[in-house]
């Protein structure tokens, strides 16, 4: 990055010199990258998910031991690929648990708050997507296993996937209680509304346990499909709101100032 | 009856606005479950009359005048609310959760009925269902029982009494009421 | 009791009324009803709309709310009232 920008005003119109430009005086630049890190990370989660491992929509619970170690062997390389981005990835989540808790830290409630809902996001890496990624591979890499075993591990990757919800609806609740609390307006009423859809889908889940065709399996209508939509609809609001709230931002601790018009 | 139409400048969005977004998803989510229930049933039409049989269509219909009676019973509430009666508001607002414990009470005499006569969620599809569809909605009710909370909170006191919020947990709770209309409908009486 | 409260107490009654209507028509022929009957069908989910358009209009007072809010609901209902009803007649012919 060349030092196009050492004056403070208004920044150079070359790219790469408007970036270097908010790289040493815009004092959002942190939040801004913990965003993008938010975005890509949901982009790349998007395409290794339901592009590359095939793990969503997810594959019928109902199978023979054949038919999933034929699922094994058709999505080997995808498996793999996928799986090796996660793993080394995984860790970015941090930036939008990160993200989340400032949100609250700037909110007039408790600090309190801010740290529950990181601890118990940190966890949530664990049941939404690492243990399927690691069951997953483990089955991809072990082709020679006991066809019984490699159906273990195809059912315990998926219960894990859709049907472990606990850390996300306690998440959401405290995200929720602490909208619903604030005087700052950092986040709209709706949105803490919104939470409510989203938390009642983490229960909604639950019948996949039980069933293995139907609507509440794991690949059902209602257990993954109305869910996986709502929770699509969530992330977007959220997405959108982080953005506006970073926008916002004064520094101050004080109500946050509404949008201009359009910036 | 009167029958005033509101002419345009006296159009006014009921409680907040916020609570009408969530209704609206609320809708489109319930409408997926029942739009889900009755593509699964015109799959096979025996099994679900045949597991209808065993519904109590006295419960079914018990359940809906509670619900329709609380429902009524908070609307008179907000609207001594208007008119500065806070001390019948609260008692309204608390007679519509009592009604709501009775829905909760005798959903859970419904229930533990159908289990002891060896119906459960796993039973067959239709009971599936049935359990899901009733089991989420009495979820609302619970949390319909926080709003009311609230809004009796804000009755309690001069300082707080914010019409908006009080029309907002009634809003709430009207939803719960007609969410069970369409439930009782597609559960109990359709053939 | 204001012209506001007995117009309440008059459409609870209606309310619960329909309701007693729908109940009947469920119960009316003991447990021989529980075949297929298209009639039962379409007049209970035609009260159960009939209900919730009153319960919206009424309770939730949409009846003074802006004329969009009232397009978005009645559209909402129309839509959701129409599909459940053409699933059941198309699964009905097929």
């Amino acid at each position: 990055m060349s030092a196009v920008a050492s004056e403070l005003a208004a920044p150079p119109a070359s790219l790469v010199g408007r970036i270097g430009w908010h790289w040493k005086h815009n004092p959002k630049i942190e939040l801004w990258i913990m965003w993008w890190a938010m975005v890509c990370f949901y982009q790349l989660f998007g395409v290794v998910f339901a592009l590359m491992t095939r793990v969503m929509p997810p594959p019928a619970p109902w199978w023979d031991q054949a038919r999933i170690v034929q699922w094994f062997n058709d999505n080997h390389y995808g498996l793999l690929w996928g799986f090796g981005i996660i793993f080394l990835v995984a860790g970015i989540t941090a930036s939008m648990n990160a993200l989340i808790a400032y949100s609250m830290t700037r909110m007039s409630v408790s600090r309190a708050f801010s740290y529950i809902y990181v601890a118990i996001y940190s966890l949530a890496t664990l049941p939404g997507m690492l243990l399927t990624a690691i069951f997953l591979t483990v089955g991809a890499l072990r082709p020679d296993r006991d066809p019984a075993v490699i159906s273990w591990l195809y059912d315990a990757s998926f219960t894990a996937f859709v049907g472990t919800m606990g850390v996300f609806l306690i998440g959401t609740s405290v995200w929720m209680l602490a909208v619903l609390l604030d005087k700052n307006r950092v986040f709209p009423l709706w949105f803490a509304y919104l939470n409510i859809c989203n938390l009642l889908t983490e229960i909604v889940v639950a019948p996949m346990w039980i069933f293995k065709e139907g609507p509440f399996a794991w690949n059902g209508i209602i257990a993954f499909w109305v869910d996986t939509l709502v929770f699509v609809v969530y992330t977007i609001a959220f997405i959108t709101l982080l953005r506006r709230l970073i926008v916002r931002e004064d520094f101050g601790d004080g109500p946050l100032p509404e949008l201009e018009q359009r910036t | 009856m009167s029958t005033i139409v509101a002419t345009n400048a006296e159009r006014s969005v009921p409680g907040q606005i916020d609570i009408w977004y969530f209704v609206l998803v609320e809708v489109v989510i319930f409408s997926s479950y029942f739009i889900t229930y009755m593509l699964y049933r015109i799959w096979d039409p025996a099994l679900y009359l045949e597991s209808q049989a065993h519904l109590s269509q006295n419960f079914g219909a018990l359940n809906t005048v509670i619900l329709l009676v609380s429902s009524w019973l908070i609307a008179r509430g907000v609207q001594a609310a208007r008119e500065q009666r806070y001390e019948s508001a609260q008692n309204l607002v608390g007679m519509t959760i009592l009604c709501g414990v009775l829905f909760i009470i005798s959903k859970l005499f419904e229930w533990s009925s159908k289990i002891q006569q060896g119906f459960e969620f796993s039973t067959n599809q239709f009971f599936s269902f049935y359990y899901f569809l009733t089991g989420i909605h009495v979820l609302h009710v619970l949390i319909g029982f926080v709003f009311l909370s609230v809004v009796i909170y804000q009755l309690r006191s001069p300082q707080r009494r914010s019409i908006k919020v009080i029309e907002s947990g009634a809003i709430y709770w009207h939803m719960v009421d007609f969410l069970w209309v369409i439930i009782f409908a597609l559960l109990y009486v359709m053939r | 009791m204001g012209m506001t409260d007995k117009r309440l107490a008059a459409v609870c009654l209606l309310l619960t009324g329909v309701t007693l209507l729908s109940w009947w028509l469920g119960n009316s022929h003991g447990h021989h009803a529980f075949t297929l009957n298209a009639g039962i069908t379409l007049g209970v989910i035609l009260i159960a709309a009939l209900k919730v358009r009153v319960i919206a209009w009424e309770f939730m007072e949409l009846k003074q709310a802006p004329l969009k809010m009232q397009r978005v609901a009645d559209a909402a209902l129309a839509f959701i009232i129409t599909v459940l009803l053409t699933l059941y007649f198309v699964g009905l012919s097929a």
